[in-house]
């Protein structure tokens, strides 16, 4: 009879328990994934969270707000200084000689009030807009709502965090572009990760010819100029691709061809990690080849994977701004976070004494390269038997 | 220089058209010094010595006057390498410069060279080395960049010497502005004809940036003194500069000047502010706000002088009419269709909005900063200028039978065919970035497919607009294309032209003459151009290119859309820039030559207080 009965309470964690606590104890990185959790919430739900539309802009006409400050708030009733429910003041500009540059003043004569639940311009709901638009279109399924979180009346307008040269929102804009922004670079980097982790594995595992045929593989792509293959990509496109569909396969490719550090580094921890007490009882036990690969000697790579990954993210997150001055990035009238700052970096100087709001989307990129980052740290840990806490 | 200028008509035949036409220098002294006057700075006030420094993006790659690529290199070039005339931007004419006199015979152009001229290792400057130079610029192995210069319709230019003082340009026939056939750079004999022998190749590769610049041998007022590479290159007074002012002192003023390389404009911008620059030329209204509020600040003390004029490049819409689609060609090549186009453009808001209201909107081929030619009295609503009106364009293309909407909203004619076009956008260029997508939201408005693209220009759009596929049609649809220009003639030669490597709406093929299917429009300007060149009579000139703009106002060729402001600035310190600016003509050439050559045009008589 075993020592243990049935009702012995045992306290054994799955693996994935393990790492659930180990990872709980990382206090930054539990942060950084409620932020990262945070951004896609937003990401997902951006045309009912945003006031306006992607590309819903006023330059001209009644309404002209190019490079409107953010929007003032009033909570206070200026007549009786009490607390009111908020409101905005409609604003017109004027052109300051001196600076050469609009300047905006509002018209207190009529209040905006702030609106809950309000009208804007009708949008495709979420999930429904993940449906590619010619599916929606051939099936007659487009369900259209107009349903916003909140918004104004117009001639108001409320850009939270100002306007960009077209009078769009940039609070707008930032939501819209980390759909982009957080999803197409990380799908690369997932890519790019998964290739290298595997062909690193089968060279540093078998060895011999295999390991110099993949080996060459990665010292020819390491011999492509990144600039020149995207160029000539580029031209393989008819012009009038969209440039959302030409910036994912762009990025597919590069993560396609950028897998070459990766498999190195792996391949070299196989290399001595095949040489192992528990890789050789695996074989002695006849394992297979493929299970002791992904059972024993990659999960041991692991700590090295994650911290490469969360690495490589910020990298294909950063291409994305150099890739759309190429004309290969996303483009107007769609957004991103990288095309928002190349466009705030287009204007120099002024973007920094004259329209600070406009490298909000730099924050962006910095906040989410940073989240991802402790959050590897904090997987790294968690997966690292060596680090438990 | 006290310009006196005869032009006398010699003459009514038609094939062989004389004129005389006589440029004099004032001094005529046995060394025959070159006199800048007060009108340019040559009043003899000047504060001698002191240093100018201007900013670039990328130093010039080469010292070369053959293989240089860029017009603002080529103007740095001038600097130490002599021309025959020089253009002179207060005057917006080219005018005698190593030569004292041009007179012309019929076909016949002769060029008294001024005596007196050294070049820097001690040597005389003589015909030899103006006709030598002539030949390496003409040589096809060798492909200058001013080779176009030696050519002229279809045959080639001669340079002959007459006498020691003199050389003769013989054209094939006559041309309105030939004196641009005699502004390249000037070479010293002895030093190039010993490389030549070695070989094209030793010409091209001579005078790099690595070469010492003590052995680089120039005639100009200012010699090449040091160069390092991704820092500055440093140009020094040449005391034996053979240009003098009204009261005889020899030029320069300026001891030094000193480009210094800036990583991109922003650095350039900052560093102008910072103080490290004397003289900028803010291209964007961004650079002009940063310039405005650092000298409204007292941050800077300098001067910011803007929309002095329009500059000659003119941004352009155009329609493929060799669009493999032949529905879309047809629509291109129909009048009433680019008529719409235009009526969908809001010029005043692209101005507005990209420019900062810094620019003027345009109807026609000719900028409007080009005052000698320009004429708005031509552009009438209606006939010959289609300005912002949708309601207009929607009723043109009913009229081209888009009379219904489609299901998605697209206008269809009775086969329900709708109008799906792509605009190619350059990547680099910021002001077309912000006219594209407000012309297209337009179009969409309207009923048409409208999109656009953006992408690179050396990769994607202009293998776009120039590769044919087998039956001689292209691909792309509609471009966006900014056009550099020059004063005279109005336009630039190659544009209109119909075997003009510009004519890219409607292009030839190689080694055709003309493309395969033009319209009679385009007939009719490419006569009007090819008039306005080889017709001498100024008023005569004027009447055939006010015609040249009402026929392309009429047919838009291309959809003329906004012309940029000029706009400079400067310290306080510097001296005798500002002549040049006073005349909106000579600052209008000035962008045509390429935004260094304004500035360097008087970096003779320019000075630094101290």
């Amino acid at each position: 009879m075993s020592l243990l009965t049935e009702n012995t309470p045992v306290k054994a964690l799955s693996r994935g328990q393990v790492v659930r606590t180990q990872f709980a104890k990382h206090g930054l990185a539990v942060l950084s994934l409620w932020v990262l959790g945070f951004f896609y919430a937003l990401a997902a739900m951006a045309d009912f969270i945003s006031p306006y539309g992607e590309s819903e802009s006023f330059f001209r006409g009644a309404i002209d707000r190019s490079y409107a400050p953010p929007t003032k708030v009033h909570w206070i009733d200026p007549e009786t200084k009490n607390l009111t429910l908020p409101f905005v003041y409609n604003v017109s500009s004027s052109l300051n000689l001196d600076t050469l540059e609009l300047e905006y003043k509002e018209d207190t004569t009529q209040r905006f009030p702030l609106k809950l639940l309000t009208n804007g311009q009708p949008y495709t709901p979420f999930p429904i807009n993940l449906i590619p638009v010619s599916w929606r279109n051939a099936s007659g399924f487009d369900p259209q709502i107009s349903l916003r979180l909140f918004g104004v009346d117009k001639p108001a307008t409320l850009f939270v965090w100002g306007a960009d040269k077209l009078g769009r929102d940039v609070f707008s804009r930032i939501l819209f572009g980390a759909r982009v922004t957080l999803t197409i670079g990380i799908m690369a980097a997932t890519l790019s990760l998964i290739v290298g982790v595997v062909m690193g594995a089968i060279s540093g595992f078998y060895g011999g010819w295999l390991d110099d045929f993949i080996m060459r593989i990665v010292e020819i792509l390491a011999t492509i100029p990144g600039l020149f293959l995207l160029l000539a990509l580029r031209a393989l496109f008819p012009l009038d691709a969209k440039s959302g569909v030409v910036y994912f396969v762009v990025v597919m490719i590069l993560g396609l061809i950028r897998w070459g550090p990766v498999a190195r580094a792996v391949r070299g921890q196989v290399l001595s990690l095949r040489e192992e007490d528990f890789v050789m009882a695996a074989r002695g036990l006849g394992a297979a080849d493929a299970r002791i690969i992904f059972r024993h000697v990659l999960p041991a790579t692991a700590s090295f994977a994650i911290v490469s990954f969360s690495l490589l993210i910020p990298g294909f997150i950063l291409t994305e701004s150099g890739l759309s001055f190429l004309g290969l990035g996303i483009s107007d009238p769609n957004s991103s976070w990288g095309l928002m700052l190349a466009v705030a970096q287009e204007g120099g100087m002024q973007t920094f004494t004259s329209r600070p709001w406009m490298l909000l989307p730099g924050f962006f990129i910095f906040v989410a390269v940073l989240a991802f980052n402790f959050v590897g740290d904090g997987l790294r840990d968690a997966l690292d038997p060596k680090a438990r806490r | 220089m006290n310009v006196r200028s005869k032009l006398s008509w010699l003459g009514a035949a038609l094939v062989v058209a004389a004129a005389v036409v006589s440029i004099q220098g004032q001094a005529q002294q046995s060394s025959q010094a070159l006199v800048r006057t007060a009108r340019f700075g040559g009043d003899g006030t000047a504060v001698k010595g002191g240093t100018l420094t201007y900013g670039l993006v990328g130093l010039p790659p080469t010292f070369n006057p053959f293989t240089v690529q860029s017009l603002s290199d080529t103007f740095i070039q001038y600097l130490w390498f002599p021309q025959l005339v020089q253009f002179n931007a207060a005057t917006g004419q080219n005018e005698c410069y190593v030569c004292t006199s041009v007179t012309q015979r019929g076909l016949d152009v002769n060029f008294n060279i001024r005596t007196g001229i050294k070049w820097s290792d001690g040597r005389t400057l003589t015909a030899d080395d103006i006709i030598y130079s002539a030949e390496l610029h003409s040589n096809v192995k060798i492909n200058s960049r001013q080779r176009s210069d030696f050519t002229q319709a279809g045959k080639e230019i001669k340079w002959t010497k007459v006498d020691a003082d003199t050389v003769r340009m013989t054209l094939n026939i006559t041309d309105a502005a030939y004196l641009d056939l005699a502004d390249w750079s000037i070479v010293p004999k002895h030093i190039w004809q010993p490389l030549a022998e070695r070989g094209e190749a030793a010409v091209q590769g001579a005078y790099n940036v690595s070469t010492d610049p003590k052995n680089i041998v120039g005639a100009g007022p200012f010699l090449v003194e040091s160069y390092k590479p991704g820092e500055e290159m440093t140009l020094r007074r040449n005391p034996d500069y053979w240009g003098v002012d009204e009261k005889g002192n020899k030029l320069p003023y300026l001891d030094r000047i000193i480009a210094k390389n800036f990583a991109d404009t922003n650095a350039r911008l900052a560093g102008f502010i910072a103080g490290q620059q004397d003289v900028f030329q803010p291209l964007t209204i961004d650079e002009v706000q940063g310039v405005r509020q650092a000298i409204s600040s007292g941050r800077l003390d300098g001067e910011l002088k803007i929309n002095i004029t329009q500059t000659a490049v003119t941004s352009t819409i155009f329609c493929n009419f060799q669009n493999k689609d032949p529905f879309k060609a047809t629509l291109c090549r129909n009048a009433k269709f680019r008529r719409a186009l235009s009526h969908l453009v809001d010029r005043e808001t692209i101005v507005k909005v990209g420019l900062g209201g810094l620019g003027k909107p345009l109807y026609g081929p000719i900028s409007s900063g080009n005052t000698k030619w320009y004429n708005d009295s031509l552009f009438v609503e209606g006939s010959s200028k289609f300005s912002y009106n949708p309601t207009r364009a929607a009723t043109l293309l009913r009229e081209l039978g888009f009379t219904r909407k489609n299901a998605n909203g697209f206008l269809v004619n009775s086969k329900g065919e709708a109008i799906k076009m792509n605009a190619l956008v350059v990547s680099t260029e910021a002001l077309q970035k912000v006219a594209a997508p407000i012309i297209i939201e337009d179009m969409k408005k309207v009923g048409i497919d409208a999109s656009f693209t953006v992408a690179d220009n050396g990769s994607v759009i202009n293998p776009a607009l120039r590769n044919f596929n087998p039956d001689g049609t292209r691909n792309f649809d509609l471009s966006f294309t900014d056009f550099g220009g020059v004063s005279d003639p109005p336009t630039r030669r190659n544009l209109y032209n119909l075997n003009g490597v510009a004519h890219i709406w409607n292009l030839n093929r190689a080694g055709q003459s003309k493309p395969e299917k033009p319209e009679s429009f385009e007939i009719l300007l490419d006569k009007l151009v090819t008039q306005g060149l080889s017709t001498l009579d100024t008023a005569a000139r004027k009447q055939i290119y006010d015609q040249f703009q009402k026929v392309a106002a009429e047919n838009l060729p291309l959809v003329y859309l906004y012309t940029r402001g000029l706009h400079v600035a400067y310290k306080n310190r510097v001296g005798n820039t500002q002549d040049q600016l006073k005349d909106p003509m000579g600052a209008f050439q000035s962008t045509a030559n390429g935004y260094i050559g304004e500035l360097f045009n008087f970096l003779d008589t320019a000075y630094v207080k101290r």
